[in-house]
């Protein structure tokens, strides 16, 4: 299904809540509060080209101690609770699937005095600079500083420099009472403990858990490593998308505000999908019938296409499960034993992301597409991930670029990426399972 | 210091060209010009001994292809696995190769192949280029498909991602 996205809708919607300001002032320096009143769009009249993007599965707790930099996009299932203290989110970044940000942690004394060694005050929240990408299923607990300051000039891996790319906490991945400099980052299920900075040009290894300075600042002790050009590269390519997503999605709302809710479009407009595509169901071939469902509780997004009935999608689907098919897709999703809670899809356009049937998928689990390693002898082009018929995927586990074949399982916060398992192999809980092998264990 | 090349450019094949072609941003492919071919790809590695047995190492990735008639630069267009946005990524290089680091730690020599591996198996999850050519009047040749980052099979030709517009 194509449609064409209609003019502007923009009401004149008086602006409240917080520092809110128009969007004839898009610097730095300002910054919206979502109130109820600058949901989903934020400030409410903004134009799309500076506003930030809250999907309105998005849960915003105490939003007048929350404040939003122009141009941030997030993502469904996300959640923002300032509750206990504030939360600031810098330009052009990204809060995405099912992240939970929190401004504090219940107090602690041995926390509080990790903390006290990096001048963090328990009530000073969460602050994060410009273009910070906090990837599907991450978690930030405060206080926590993450890429706060001016940016820095570094290598670019040609011979000159390019500023930095921010910060990148991927999937997984939490950081709890700690500061990230500039050009630093988490890898998957990777996580940084209280009163730890993490110096730029170093990225935590996945599944690692650092929780001394040491650990953070010496790759020897085999925590972190030196971050590298493709690490920026990728960091910058992110931030462009989901800056993209933040504009795109509020003119999909601006267009018709039922857009952004349920399961509904995508919205288009980019190279790699100019159509606004609706999922469809009864045929993971994408022969069924397309839905719309505004009232749908998950969010199903794009070129989704379910063997499953719309009524057997609410029977076996948990909630806050977000199917995301931004750039089109289109991926099949064959019979679902069981999804729980917080299930997370997301597929690059053409990447051609397919499940079997009956698999069980645990609360949590993140399954991410692309083409394998192995090349198709006919098309000689990548082979697609494929999860087959009758596997198990964990809580907790991710899966991307791999295929895992019929009857496999793969344990609780586990991670297989461009791997291939074998019939009924079986990957234990907490480890990295990468190009076919065991990476290292997650360690908390 | 040694270097190393961890895999070499053998076979000598052209790629297979999806029958959908993307354009290159805005800029009007120019029919006559030629499209980057025969791609190869290898890891280079440069490693340093330090103190306790561990080796400090890095990787780069480099992609190489045939010079085009005509051109006068290339177009290095990267995209990433959460997506390609309004328009990928680019830069131009003026020579038939592209070289990025891919990798780097500090490892026991015994374990320095899987914390490569492992490092790599991740960048080739999330990070893609693609090639145009581009002559002195700023025209372009449709781009090659697209290729992951990181990654080398034995043969040494990269392999070309599904990735293809939209209908």
């Amino acid at each position: 299904m194509r449609i064409l996205a209609t003019p502007l809708l923009v009401a004149l919607v008086a602006v409240a809540g917080g520092s809110a300001v128009g969007a004839d002032e898009p610097t730095a320096d300002v910054t919206c509060s979502p109130t109820s009143i600058n949901r989903p769009v934020c400030p409410a009249a903004s134009e799309p080209e500076t506003a930030s993007f809250l999907d309105p599965t998005s849960v915003v707790i105490a939003p007048r101690r929350i404040h939003l930099a122009p141009q941030v996009y997030v993502a469904p299932f996300a959640a923002l609770d300032a509750s206990r203290a504030s939360i600031h989110i810098g330009p052009e970044s990204n809060v995405q699937d099912n992240v939970a940000v929190v401004g504090g942690g219940a107090p602690d004394r041995q926390r509080a005095r990790a903390l006290a060694r990096l001048g963090l005050d328990e009530g000073s929240g969460v602050e994060t600079g410009e273009r910070v990408i906090l990837a599907h299923g991450s978690r930030v607990i405060g206080p926590a500083r993450l890429a706060v300051g001016e940016v820095i000039q570094v290598p670019d891996g040609e011979g000159g420099t390019t500023p930095d790319s921010g910060v990148f906490v991927s999937f997984g991945a939490e950081v709890d009472g700690a500061i990230l400099e500039r050009d630093s980052g988490l890898s998957a299920l990777a996580r940084i403990g209280p009163g730890v900075r993490l110096p730029s040009g170093f990225i935590v290894l996945p599944g690692k858990n650092v929780t001394t300075q040491a650990e953070a600042e010496d790759p020897a002790l085999g925590k972190v490593r030196p971050i590298v050009a493709a690490d920026r590269e990728f960091n910058a390519g992110v931030v462009e998308v989901n800056v993209g997503l933040a504009r795109e999605y509020t003119q999909l709302y601006r267009d018709d505000p039922t857009n952004v809710r349920g399961i509904n479009y995508d919205p288009g407009g980019n190279e790699f999908d100019e159509s606004r595509d609706l999922p469809t169901v009864e045929s993971d071939l994408c022969t069924g019938p397309q839905v719309r469902e505004p009232q749908f509780p998950n969010r199903v997004i794009g070129d989704a296409c379910f063997a499953d009935s719309l009524a057997e999608l609410r029977d076996k689907m948990s909630r806050s499960i977000s199917i995301r098919a931004d750039e089109g897709g289109p991926f099949g999703i064959g019979t679902i034993t069981r999804m729980g809670r917080g299930v997370i899809f997301h597929a690059l356009e053409g990447t051609d992301l397919r499940t079997g049937d009956n698999v069980t998928y645990g609360a949590g689990v993140i399954v991410h597409g692309g083409g394998r390693p192995q090349v198709n002898p006919t098309t000689g082009i990548a082979t697609p991930t494929l999860i087959g018929d009758n596997v198990v995927l964990a809580d907790g586990s991710i899966v991307f670029r791999s295929l895992v074949r019929n009857g496999a399982s793969v344990g609780t916060r586990s991670v297989v990426v461009g791997s291939e398992l074998t019939l009924g192999q079986v990957i234990p809980d907490r480890v990295i399972y990468a190009n076919d092998g065991v990476f290292g264990p997650v360690e908390w | 210091m040694r270097t190393r090349l961890t895999a070499a450019a053998v076979a000598v094949a052209a790629l297979v060209v999806p029958a959908c072609v993307e354009t290159a941003g805005e800029v009007t492919p120019a029919a006559s010009l030629g499209r980057p071919a025969e791609f190869r790809v290898a890891l280079h590695t440069e490693e340093e001994s330090t103190a306790g047995e561990l080796v400090t190492w890095r990787t780069w990735w480099e992609l190489t292809w045939t010079s085009v008639p005509g051109a006068t630069s290339y177009v290095v267009e990267t995209a990433t696995s959460e997506g390609g946005g309004d328009r990928p990524r680019e830069r131009t290089v003026e020579q038939p190769k592209w070289r990025i680091e891919v990798a780097a730690g500090t490892s026991a020599p015994a374990a320095l192949e899987r914390d490569q591996q492992g490092q790599l198996a991740f960048t080739a999850a999330q990070l893609f280029v693609r090639i145009a050519t581009a002559d002195q009047d700023g025209r372009r040749s449709a781009p090659s498909p697209w290729f992951p980052v990181g990654e080398v099979l034995p043969e040494g030709v990269p392999v070309p991602q599904p990735l293809s517009a939209h209908p």
